[in-house]
């Protein structure tokens, strides 16, 4: 099985070349699939990807932080593979792009340059682990095409028997060439995947056992120190502008899928770094062996997430892609999951207040989502391999396709059929 | 819970004075502020308050950010109002969000776009019959140029349509009740804490939404002017309804989610029960989840899915939801009645539709996350290119699946039936506050 990987290259931009080369980012957004600099339509592996800027900034203790260029990819294979293809195709653009960065010495060493920038994601959410761009468009089309055969003899099919409906809509596929793929289920783990999946649950597992006394025995202290920090930290309640919201808001709502890129500071100390690297580090574990199949506890319209580290652990960036507006995607993690988001940006400077790590904070509607929009970075270019789709027709699609051959009571093929 | 300040507040939060059969909107321009101020003054000694009964005649105002402005409130106690008050209907993003493109775009608009004069003052003005009202205006309206105030466009709602709105199906059925409003006790569902509608109380999640002190006891009104294409729509219903070999009246009745006389798809899914007109206690979970009786795209069900979204639908996570996504709706029809749809339009066929108003705390979160995330986006609850059928923005893809067993059917190349034609956001203050405005 394919897995996805989430590439992300961060370089310093060049002092006083911020502005060309936003300039330069935002043009070519505006045709994200066959622009002139990098064509992503041209990629097959390609689920989504944006360029973003972050503009210079300063740490806590006054420290200056340089504009940075970001680039993140989620694609289908390895991501040397996918940074190797990329060089293969679009040199001309991506030349263009980094000419404005710092330490980027020319076409020639473009490769070498994009790995030495490479940095891991702290945490990672992918809704479904390897499912391929080509799997989503296949199945995609799979629904379409089973939908217009529906809909040219749907008074024919009243009163018949839903088996009937089924083994018409069969018989439709086999006749179809364009479809012969969906004759066969989609490629599912296979038994190295599985068997990886399964040696790394278990060994966490038995780490987590063997380490347990020692957790048992350091909780007490880190509860003392939660406390202290949670009733001691300054969380500032800062307003965005209407600029601000509305240079944020250009870029959203085009289509039914959405860019969030953000960025923050870690509240000072050891402690805060600690507590964020271990949650974190939970958050990517449960992503991979919990929530890795279209539904992050009740949330089921994020395609892609990541946490990466940045700045020797001083600051954060968050990157997904989701559907639906800004408005609802917050409402959805307030009214599902606020726990899960304290746990996750707590540890972020000036987050609404929590308790005991996860209480309160983003109950506090109002002051998480001026956090949110404060924190927003403005997504210069972003690329989504497949628009007009949500997670949730994806995955319906998927059940719309592993539902068309093999045995169904007659229950389940009713069921099926009202996936149509 | 603290008790409602309702000698304080606006009667149009508590009602939309039904008996008060004739109402004008009335958008007015400040021309002078100073003038105005004095006006205002004693035109709030005319308001009336929630507190208040009225049989005769009833008077509301309400201010878009650009009255304020020139009321002279200041600019620091502006900046404490909502970023959707101040940055207007109009901006891009809500252009996309709302709607408000093509045929509806706001340079087409007869008021609040960019082509006409930017209102500044709503007044919400109500009679028992139209004579009542038309003595009100006047003597209202005698006031104005002394006043420091313009009328940019007087707006008329005087027809009558027995409850039903322009396409033949009964409205305003489902109205939240605001706790602690009157003694009427209402199920715990659509019994909603009052910060969901008025500034300065607790909403739905135990907190105040912010606004400036100035606002408290006061409101946001979102009002758009919603032209209908009857003829459009009927007509569609009756070919689709031919096409799919099925009852127009029952095509109809599935794309509102109700039957003409209001009863609910979901309660009775067969045929109309008048009986149930006004039912208004029921859930979709249990029974209709997969909205074989209501579907999904149903106007009615996305813009009031009660329980049935994620998390847990069925339960009370669902409905703490929905509690978060409630209007005070208390818009009115406007035109004569549409006696045959069928029938050939004289070549005057004048527009008719639906003043859309409505009233709540926050409207990023409740008018707008309604209007985009349920009644226009495509994607709705699972749904493929399926917008609102009735009245939502529509591509030429946009499309209604109407679920069945073996197989549900789908109706296509659905067109856009209502049209916006002017709209903007307003803030319907509280006596109080209407006296420190016209202090200055």
């Amino acid at each position: 099985m394919i897995s996805q990987s989430a590439v992300t290259i961060m370089t310093d931009i060049l002092a006083g070349h911020e502005n060309a080369l936003q300039k330069l980012l935002e043009d070519a957004a505006a045709d994200a699939a066959n622009n002139n600099l990098v064509p992503f339509g041209v990629f097959t592996s390609v689920h989504f990807a944006r360029f973003f800027i972050m503009p210079p900034a300063s740490d806590l203790t006054g420290r200056p932080l340089a504009a940075r260029l970001v680039f993140l990819a989620d694609v289908d294979g390895a991501a040397s593979t996918f940074l190797h293809e990329l060089v293969d195709r679009a040199a001309a653009g991506l030349d263009t792009i980094f000419s404005h960065c710092a330490g980027y010495h020319g076409r020639s060493t473009l490769l070498p340059f994009l790995h030495q920038h490479r940095l891991a994601s702290t945490a990672k959410y992918v809704n479904t682990i390897g499912r391929t761009v080509e799997q989503v468009h296949q199945e995609a089309t799979l629904r379409e095409m089973l939908r217009g055969y529906l809909d040219r003899h749907a008074t024919n099919f009243r009163g018949t028997s839903p088996r009937r409906v089924r083994a018409a809509l069969q018989e439709f596929v086999e006749q179809e060439p364009t479809l012969a793929w969906a004759r066969r289920p989609a490629s599912g783990p296979d038994s190295a995947y599985f068997l990886g999946e399964t040696l790394h649950l278990a060994v966490t597992t038995i780490a987590g056992i063997v380490l347990f006394p020692l957790v048992l025995a350091g909780l007490p202290l880190w509860l003392y120190l939660l406390r202290r920090h949670e009733t001691q930290d300054i969380t500032r309640d800062v307003a965005p502008s209407d600029e601000l919201v509305e240079t944020l808001a250009a870029q959203e709502d085009h289509g039914v899928q959405n860019p969030f890129t953000s960025a923050g500071l870690l509240k000072p100390g050891p402690f805060r770094r600690f507590t964020a690297s271990v949650v974190l580090w939970g958050t990517n574990f449960l992503a991979r062996h919990v929530f890795n199949h279209a539904d992050l506890i009740g949330v089921k319209t994020i395609h892609f997430a990541r946490w990466i580290f940045i700045d020797q652990k001083r600051r954060v960036i968050f990157a997904s892609s989701y559907d639906g507006s800004l408005e609802n995607y917050m409402d959805d993690f307030i009214d599902k999951i606020a726990w899960g988001l304290n746990a996750t940006f707590s540890n972020g400077f000036d987050y609404p207040r929590t308790n005991w790590l996860i209480l309160d904070g983003a109950r506090d509607e109002q002051i998480f989502k001026r956090f949110n929009l404060t924190h927003q970075l403005v997504t210069q270019f972003w690329y989504a391999g497949y628009q007009g789709l949500t997670a949730l027709n994806i995955e319906n699609n998927a059940r719309i396709r592993a539902g068309l051959y093999g045995a169904l009571d007659e229950a389940a093929t009713r069921a099926w059929l009202q996936r149509l | 819970m603290a008790d409602l300040e309702l000698q304080d507040m606006q009667g149009f939060i508590a009602r939309g004075y039904a008996e008060l059969k004739a109402a004008s909107y009335v958008l007015l321009q400040i021309t002078s502020a100073s003038s105005a101020r004095a006006w205002l003054a004693t035109l709030a000694t005319s308001i009336t308050a929630a507190s208040a009964r009225p049989s005769d005649s009833a008077l509301n105002v309400a201010f878009t950010v650009t009255g304020l402005r020139k009321l002279g409130l200041a600019d620091q106690t502006l900046a404490q109002f909502s970023n959707e008050f101040r940055t207007g209907m109009t901006t891009p993003h809500r252009r996309r969000t709302l709607g408000d493109v093509g045929p509806s775009a706001p340079e087409e608009w007869l008021w609040g776009g960019p082509g006409t004069p930017p209102p500044d003052v709503l007044l919400l003005l109500f009679g028992r019959d139209e004579p009542t009202l038309e003595n009100t205006y006047r003597s209202l309206a005698n006031g104005f140029a002394n006043g420091g105030v313009t009328a940019i466009l007087r707006l008329e709602a005087f027809v009558d349509l027995d409850g039903k709105e322009h396409f033949g199906f009964a409205d305003g059925i489902s109205q939240p009740t605001i706790a602690g409003l009157s003694s009427r006790v209402d199920t715990p569902p659509n019994t909603i804490r009052p910060g969901e509608f008025i500034l300065g109380y607790e909403n739905e999640y135990g907190r105040q939404t912010n606004a400036p002190d100035l606002a408290r006891n006061g409101s946001y009104v979102v009002f758009r002017h919603l032209s209908q294409d009857v003829r459009g729509f009927w007509r569609f219903v009756a070919a689709a309804a031919d096409a799919h070999d099925v009852d127009r009246t029952w095509l109809a009745s599935k794309m509102v989610g109700r039957w003409p006389s209001g009863a609910p798809l979901t309660l009775t899914p067969d045929s109309d029960e008048p009986s149930l007109a006004n039912a208004n206690d029921f859930t979709y979970q249990y029974g209709d989840a997969d909205g074989l009786r209501c579907p999904i795209g149903a106007h009615v069900r996305r813009s009031h899915p009660r329980d049935s979204l994620d998390p847990d639908p069925g339960t009370a996570r669902s409905v703490a939801v929905d509690k978060r996504h409630r209007l005070l709706r208390r818009g009115r029809e406007y035109g004569p009645p549409m006696d045959d749809p069928y029938a050939t339009p004289s070549a005057d066929d004048p527009d008719r539709g639906l003043y859309f108003i409505c009233v709540m705390a926050n409207i990023a979160r409740q008018f707008e996350l309604i209007q985009h995330s349920w009644v226009n986006n495509p994607t709705f609850d699972g749904l493929y290119d399926g917008p609102d059928p009735l009245v939502g923005q529509h591509t030429p893809n946009a499309a209604f699946v109407i679920p069945a067993h073996p197989i549900s059917e789908r109706v296509t190349a659905i067109p856009q039936f209502v049209t916006t034609r002017g709209g903007a956001y307003f803030f319907l203050p509280s006596l109080t506050a209407l006296n420190a405005l016209s202090a200055g």
